[in-house]
């Protein structure tokens, strides 16, 4: 079928619906006058005539409709009128209007919002090159799948000098707390060490000076350093002067090569204020502090690899006894970094979905007690002639446009939500909180949200009120009592609706808080409450294998005495802490938490 | 409608209008006489599902309307086909024939 004459009578039919229509007018005149004349001329006098040629005709207005109801954009027609009478309604009882939009913009903003949270976390790729070729490979207690670890750097050599799988492996540590003295005093900073590779491999480039070259990961102690944007302005007032020259890190001076690119995200939840290459070697196999993440070559499956990994693991278990027993993971990227938190999303989403709920049935309920009181408005367009497709099409068109206004609030919401909710987590509950930004899915999302929150809430009052009682509805005092037996069932089971949707989210967000709160609040609660006895991985925590020798600062950092403030605030520090002793003592490597320094991972 | 006149089958009306239209433009009230005239009285139009037919084909581009004077002098819309409205009675011509032949060989068989 030819598209562009549609498209054209589409245009004049909307543009210029009131000439199309006198048109028609005078078309369907004509015809009648045309009719008239045959009968006269055959013989009929005029009254007789018209007589005839109306029951001939059968019916002016009707044909007219049809002709309307058969043109193109008719629908949008018809829309067009539901939509203005809508908001003419909806603008007569402003206080209904406020209410309902107000419970859906709850609804709606609080489920965009952790949609879009969501939606930045487990759903868009990470922001690196090629990311899906990305997996993370650590150790596993064989026969103990949860048991996983981090890795120790002899293993990371041997897995990088056996497999094929992977075009890159490198190994990485951190972050650790580090302290950069200046004049000005003080200032403690995260640090990643990082092997040769690991930039090039997620894409980092240098915005200032350059990265580390390779012999900087094989030198001796003193290595360079490179700068995060966010410290190199924070720390030295984005002076470019600074490449080049030295710093005092840890009481070394270390020069700074370069300062990493604005844009680059780190991996990992933690942000990262310095790069370091690592250039010592860890002998002890027992040692497992290392993250190792890979690019797998092109065609590698990760079940490939994995296959490869097994075959490596076991010949290493047979080599050396501390590997007995132990075996190794590859693991997509993003599912290692993020997956752990997945369930915790997915129970918030689960919350925020009885919110909207709960909004729809109170909006329905809204909808259903105004429906009684038109019920004589829909008892007279029926006994006009309005079909009862008609109607409810009219009333969800209400619906959907009063949802629609709850979803524009909805969105301002949602946005404003993200942000709060950013800027007042604890640090690190939120992974990749920096990223997370509106995008089009987000809106369709929310479009799709407002479509179906207005089918929802809108279709059952729409039919109800659809179907009126016409005698009983026409005569004012009877259709009092009718209308408010029927609404009365129909409104009770929405109350009983509403009440235990809101008890089952009270009761879910209750648990919720007791579950999520002490990983959302990280180590501190994590080592009081499950006692860390080993150096297992735990989700939201920092990596705290490093203990110091001495007794009393063990303690410390075990009970995080030495925090003050909030329960954010000592998760953060006592995590640093923890690292903060390894690095500003000098201390040797020993594995085991910060309760149990002598537990190794056997 | 009378019960010995035949309901017009879906479609049907369309490929009576372009054959009608396809020797000379006609008005609507023309279009409705013709039909009945060419199917001796077997199809009468009513303007209920004629006009809505019409318009429908004019805006699927097959006709054009223009005013125009009556035989009798009165002012009136006449209808024209197209080149599209000609390709249109082609397809649907041999579309009718197809299904027409069909329906013949199946009721004869038995």
């Amino acid at each position: 079928m030819p598209l562009w004459p549609r498209i054209l009578s589409l245009w004049r039919n909307v543009s210029r619906g009131e000439q199309v229509d006198r048109d028609l007018d005078e078309e369907l005149r004509a015809h009648l006058d045309l009719l008239i004349e045959e009968r006269i001329s055959s013989g009929m006098s005029s009254a007789e005539a018209r007589r005839a040629a109306l029951i001939e005709f059968g019916g002016v207005e009707q044909t007219k409709e049809q002709v309307r109801a058969s043109r193109i954009g008719f629908l949008l027609e018809t829309l067009w009128q539901d939509l203005r009478y809508g908001a003419r309604m909806l603008a007569k009882s402003p206080g209904f209007t406020a209410t309902a939009v107000v419970s859906l913009a709850l609804g709606i903003g609080a489920t965009t919002a952790v949609f879009s949270i969501f939606d930045t976390i487990f759903l868009r790729p990470l922001p690196y090159p090629e990311p899906e070729r990305l997996v993370a490979v650590y150790e596993i207690e064989l026969g103990k799948p949860d048991n996983i670890y981090r890795v120790s750097q002899p293993n990371f050599i041997d897995w990088k000098k056996q497999n094929q799988s992977f075009d890159q492996l490198v190994q990485t540590l951190g972050p650790t707390p580090f302290v950069i003295s200046r004049r000005e005093g003080a200032e403690e900073v995260s640090a990643r060490f990082v092997t040769d590779g690991y930039f090039q491999m997620l894409g980092a480039r240098a915005c200032q000076g350059r990265l580390f070259v390779a012999d900087e990961y094989t030198r001796g102690r003193t290595a360079p350093v490179v700068l995060s944007h966010g410290s190199w302005q924070r720390l030295f007032g984005s002076n470019p002067s600074i490449i080049g020259n030295t710093i005092n890190v840890n009481g070394d001076l270390v020069e700074v090569v370069g300062v990493i690119c604005s844009d680059f995200q780190v991996h990992g939840e933690i942000e990262i204020d310095i790069w370091l290459s690592w250039n010592w070697l860890q002998k002890d196999r027992k040692v497992r502090n290392f993250d190792v993440i890979g690019r797998l070559k092109p065609g590698i499956s990760i079940e490939k690899a994995q296959a490869e990994m097994d075959v490596i693991a076991t010949r290493l278990a047979g080599q050396y006894p501390e590997q007995k027993g132990f075996g190794a993971r590859v693991q997509p990227l993003q599912e290692y970094l993020y997956g752990d938190q997945k369930t915790r999303f997915l129970a918030f989403s689960g919350a925020v979905a009885f919110v909207l709920l709960i909004a729809c049935a109170n909006v329905a309920n809204l909808l259903l007690a105004r429906g009684a009181t038109r019920q004589k408005e829909m008892a007279v367009r029926t006994s006009l002639g309005g079909g009862r497709v008609r109607l409810v099409r009219q009333l969800l068109t209400e619906s959907i446009f009063l949802s629609c206004l709850g979803t524009g609030a909805g969105l301002l919401l949602a946005f404003a939500l993200v942000r709060l909710a950013v800027h007042f987590s604890p640090e690190y509950a939120i992974p990749r909180a920096g990223e997370i930004a509106p995008d089009m899915r987000i809106l369709g999302f929310a479009v799709m949200v407002a479509f179906l929150s207005g089918l929802l809430f809108g279709l059952f009052p729409a039919l109800r009120a659809s179907k009126p009682d016409l005698n009983e509805s026409l005569k004012e005092a009877r259709h009092r009592q009718g209308a408010r037996l029927g609404g009365l069932r129909a409104q009770s089971f929405l109350v009983i609706a509403q009440v235990a949707l809101s008890l089952a989210l009270l009761t879910g967000a209750g648990l919720m808080i007791h579950n999520v709160a002490p990983s959302a609040y990280g180590c501190w609660f994590q080592y009081r409450w499950s006692g860390a006895d080993d150096d297992r991985i735990r989700p939201g925590c920092l990596p705290g294998g490093y203990t110091r020798v001495q007794e009393d600062e063990t303690e410390d950092c075990a009970y995080g005495r030495r925090n003050r403030g909030s329960p954010q605030d000592a998760s953060r520090s006592e995590g640093r802490q923890c690292l903060e002793l390894w690095s500003s003592a000098r201390l040797q490597f020993a594995p085991g938490g910060c309760r149990d320094q002598t537990g190794t991972a056997e | 409608m009378a019960p010995d006149q035949t309901n017009l089958l879906q479609g049907t009306l369309d490929l009576l209008i372009l054959k009608t239209l396809a020797l000379e433009e006609l008005h609507g009230l023309g279009i409705s006489r013709r039909i009945e005239q060419i199917t001796k009285g077997t199809f009468q139009v009513k303007p209920g599902s004629l006009f809505p037919a019409l318009h429908r084909m004019e805006e699927a581009g097959w006709l054009v309307s223009s005013w125009g004077a009556s035989e009798n002098n009165r002012r009136a819309k006449y209808y024209q086909l197209t080149k599209a409205g000609r390709d249109r009675l082609g397809a649907e011509r041999r579309e009718w024939e197809r299904i027409a032949t069909a329906m013949a060989s199946a009721l004869q068989s038995s």
